[in-house]
């Protein structure tokens, strides 16, 4: 089932000359896009391609100049359905720091399920299983800003959770980590995603996408090309042209494959790609 | 120009219950011209260290030479210091101010009593050494993108001509293109300028590619100090201090386990392919 | 340069007085440092300085923590009881020395107005000293609640403030790395005239300006994705529940205050029965 769908969605950010002369700058144009309930579908593409302008199109933050966006079948330009869109639509940022609006990790969690008025014992309650789903629960009466990268950007995603979405969406909430924190982050969303959750990670990291389900490439606000992320890869031209490169070990399977050798042009792990390599080096 | 530690001490908050002992006993020494990386998790003493370099962080115990600077020494001549080690934060756009790009980097040479004219002059050199022109002389540095802002903040540092170039992880945060464009940058000042490199990074494959020397930092300690491609034979010892394996490392120590050594100094996916395909090719 | 600073200057403790409610704490300093205004003998201030070493007692904090805030008043304490001393010109003449006249009046007055400023400082760091910001922002909001019917932003208010608190510890960090940035690009932030000196902190100042719109910018998304719409239907989790250290702490105060207001209260009719209750 499709449960959220871009028609035709552009989005233009004004921006002003020295003179005051306002101009139109595309954040995105004419993208079309269905996301599936239960998929992990990535949004690549270099800064300013629009990937995040796309995400804030998902749940009300910015809202379509032309085109529709609709979030199991509400619009979001329809400002009365606004809470139960995002209710729906879960999102984590970049800077884990600017995502924290109180200063002890418990109360930064319920913040969304005090905002919709849940009794106290269930926000309690949310707040325990939110911090449990990102490995967090025993750093509840922790101050947040202690703490790791990655242990506040979870932090940022049991916030999310505790509101109950249906759809977890990760604006480069990776880009400002460490590699150790962006594994945590990245186990995290595929083991929401594993147990049901909807996942849209917006990454420049490739090495992220290997495991998504569907692969948004976005290029100067268009959606350059959609697909499996061995179908992305495949398509040199198109990485060569948006300014992503696949993984190295992608890399060198394919530069292999090409030279005649048998090796599973798919391969993305390193060290199976080493293992297969001294097989056919021993049979010669 | 060279740079050689000998015992550097530095503990955090000392005499408190706080205290951190974040450097013990380190001893390094920097060839002048080199290309070191320093790798290590946050908290290992890394940027610590770093900050050292340009008397950031003076000196507790131990001594520090950096370009016959004595900086253990109290009559330190900081401005001549500051002037010939340039420092690269991370995330240096954070940094701009100024109201137009042009000043901005003007800034550096003006604070070592440069005049306005001579300022511009080497301004305007380093602004074309990052790759860019006379176009965005007059802009605004807050209105050009990401990757042009640190490339912006990076001049503002060459300006001042430094002989040694401190990064702390000089890509964090950039695409794929902006990576590139930064690292090919950096390695270029090294090879043809042959300003000696010191850069803290999180990314082995960026370290595997581009490091003469890698210094692995584990809780205030030097454990590594190793030419990358011996450093990363050490797998088991690297991956239980949680650092990751470069891919091209992964697929040759794989290779290297089962008997197939490969010639040369070998760092990209093309060196590995192409080695690949020589020793192929000889075997046939 | 700022890691040093503390915030909130909160003893971390699991005290009797760090268990008590913070509505309960705010309202009886408030009451605290009403009614230290309405002791007028030095008994009273001998039973003001009993509460106090009984709460402090009960609190675990060390007492150099509490002197430290006093120490910050010093030169306040210090001015106030000179000027008590000099512009009082009632009750014997003790030293009367070219345009300086010394009264003993001026000598109690000062003395106790000394009293009343130190009590007043230890009364509140006590607070502050036992009371996370958190609760505190908290345990404002809800005693300010009521002012809700006449259009008063309590939970705004309230909001601000804890948003001040958990940004408070990030901007330090920032403004520290920006600093240290334009210090390797040769700023010299320590020398100079005046003038000077205040143009070497544009290229601090303008980066944390910037820097302070994109975080408030994404603090915004980050909020309306969390569907906040201002207080009107917002629960709350943390539950504010009187206990009995509540209870105790109230009966406290209460009698040692009424006792100090009835014998403020009876000042006419009774001094001449227990004078020295008056001194």
């Amino acid at each position: 089932m499709d449960i959220i769908q871009l028609t035709n969605v552009s989005h233009y950010y004004k921006t002003y000359d020295e003179e005051g002369n306002s101009s139109k700058v595309v954040g995105v144009e004419n993208v079309s896009l269905s996301i599936k309930q239960g998929q992990f579908v990535a949004l690549v593409g270099h800064n300013g391609c629009g990937k995040s302008t796309l995400a804030k199109l998902l749940n009300g933050l910015l809202l379509p100049d032309t085109g529709k966006v609709e979030v199991f079948g509400m619009d979001t330009a329809d400002r009365s359905k606004i809470f139960e869109i995002r209710k729906n639509v879960g999102m984590v940022f970049q800077n884990p720091d600017n995502q924290m609006v109180e200063s002890i990790v418990e109360d930064d969690v319920a913040f969304g399920p005090e905002n919709l008025g849940i009794p106290q014992a269930e926000i309690v309650e949310r707040v325990q299983t939110a911090l449990q789903q990102v490995g967090m629960a025993d750093f509840a009466k922790r101050t947040a800003h202690k703490l790791s990268g990655g242990q506040k950007q979870r932090i940022a995603i049991a916030g999310a959770l505790a509101i109950r979405p249906n759809v977890l969406v990760l604006d480069e909430s990776t880009a400002m980590l460490d590699p150790l924190g962006r594994k945590e982050v990245l186990g995290v969303a595929k083991q929401l995603n594993q147990s049901g959750m909807t996942v849209v990670l917006i990454t420049h990291f490739m090495e992220e996408v290997l495991d998504a389900d569907l692969v948004v490439v976005m290029n100067e606000g268009h959606v350059a090309k959609t697909g499996t992320p061995m179908e992305i890869f495949n398509d040199e031209q198109l990485l060569a042209e948006v300014g992503l490169q696949a993984p190295r070990a992608v890399q060198l399977a394919k530069k292999l494959h090409k030279a005649g050798w048998d090796v599973d042009s798919n391969c993305t792990d390193a060290t199976q790609l080493g293992g297969k390599v001294c097989q056919l080096l021993r049979k010669n | 120009m060279s740079i050689t530690a000998q015992k550097l001490n530095f503990v955090y908050n000392a005499k408190s219950p706080f205290a951190k002992h974040a450097l013990k006993n380190v001893d390094l020494h920097v060839e002048s011209g080199e290309f070191v990386a320093i790798v290590g998790h946050t908290g290992s003493g890394k940027t610590t260290f770093v900050q050292h370099l340009n008397a950031l962080i003076r000196v507790q115990s131990g001594s520090l030479v950096v370009d016959n600077h004595d900086l253990s020494s109290k009559k330190l001549n900081l401005k001549a210091l500051r002037g010939s080690v340039g420092m690269v934060f991370q995330y240096p756009e954070y940094q701009l101010f100024a109201d137009t790009v042009l000043q901005d980097v003007c800034f550096g040479p003006k604070n070592f009593g440069v005049s306005k004219e001579q300022s511009e002059v080497l301004a305007k050199e380093a602004l074309a050494l990052v790759g860019l022109g006379e176009d965005v002389y007059n802009k605004s540095p807050f209105d050009l993108s990401g990757g042009e802002k640190r490339r912006v903040a990076l001049a503002g540092v060459l300006a001042m001509k430094p002989t040694t170039l401190v990064l702390d992880e000089p890509t964090a945060g950039l695409d794929p293109r902006g990576k590139k464009e930064i690292l090919s940058l950096v390695k270029r000042l090294n090879k043809e300028q042959g300003i000696t490199v010191v850069m803290v990074s999180h990314d082995m494959d960026e370290v595997f590619e581009n490091a003469d020397r890698v210094v692995v930092f584990k809780d205030g300690e030097i454990v590594y100090d190793l030419p990358p491609s011996q450093l990363f034979q050490n797998e088991q010892e690297l991956v239980a201090m949680n650092l990751e394996l470069p891919q091209m490392a992964r697929v040759l120590n794989v290779l290297r386990q089962n008997g197939i050594v490969l010639q040369g100094d070998l760092r990209t996916v093309d060196d590995v392919a192409n080695a690949l395909q020589n020793l192929k090719g000889g075997d046939c | 340069m700022f890691r040093d600073v503390t915030f909130g200057q909160y003893y971390p403790s699991n005290s009797f007085v760090h268990k008590m409610d913070a509505r309960v704490k705010l309202l009886l300093c408030i009451l605290f440092m009403v009614g230290i205004f309405f002791v007028t003998s030095f008994v009273g201030f001998l039973w003001v300085t009993l509460f106090l070493a009984l709460a402090i007692g009960f609190s675990k904090v060390p007492l150099k923590s509490i002197l430290k805030s006093v120490k910050g008043i010093v030169v306040l304490l210090v001015l106030t009881a000179l000027l008590n001393v000099f512009f009082t010109k009632t009750g014997n003449l003790l030293v009367d020395w070219w345009i300086f006249q010394i009264y003993d009046d001026g000598l109690i007055y000062a003395g106790k107005m000394f009293l009343r400023l130190v009590y007043l400082v230890v009364g509140s760091s006590l607070l502050t000293l036992t009371t996370t910001p958190v609760d505190l922002t908290h345990g404002m909001e809800s005693l300010l609640k009521p002012l809700r019917i006449i259009k008063f932003p309590a939970h705004e208010l309230a909001l601000i403030m804890s948003l001040t608190l958990s940004f408070i510890p990030s901007l330090i960090e920032e403004t520290d790395r920006i600093i240290r940035a334009q210090k390797a690009r040769g700023a010299d932030f320590d020398t100079g005239g005046l003038v000077q000196r205040a143009k070497a902190f544009v290229p601090i100042l303008i980066p944390l300006l910037v820097s302070g719109f994109r975080r408030a910018e994404e603090l915004a998304n980050a909020m309306n994705s969390r569907c906040y719409e201002g207080s009107t239907h917002r629960t709350k989790m943390r539950v504010q529940k009187l206990g009995w250290r509540d209870a105790v702490g109230i009966s406290v105060v209460v009698v040692v205050f009424s006792a100090i207001f009835v014998v403020h209260a009876t000042k006419g009719a009774w001094s001449n029965l227990v004078p020295w209750l008056y001194f």
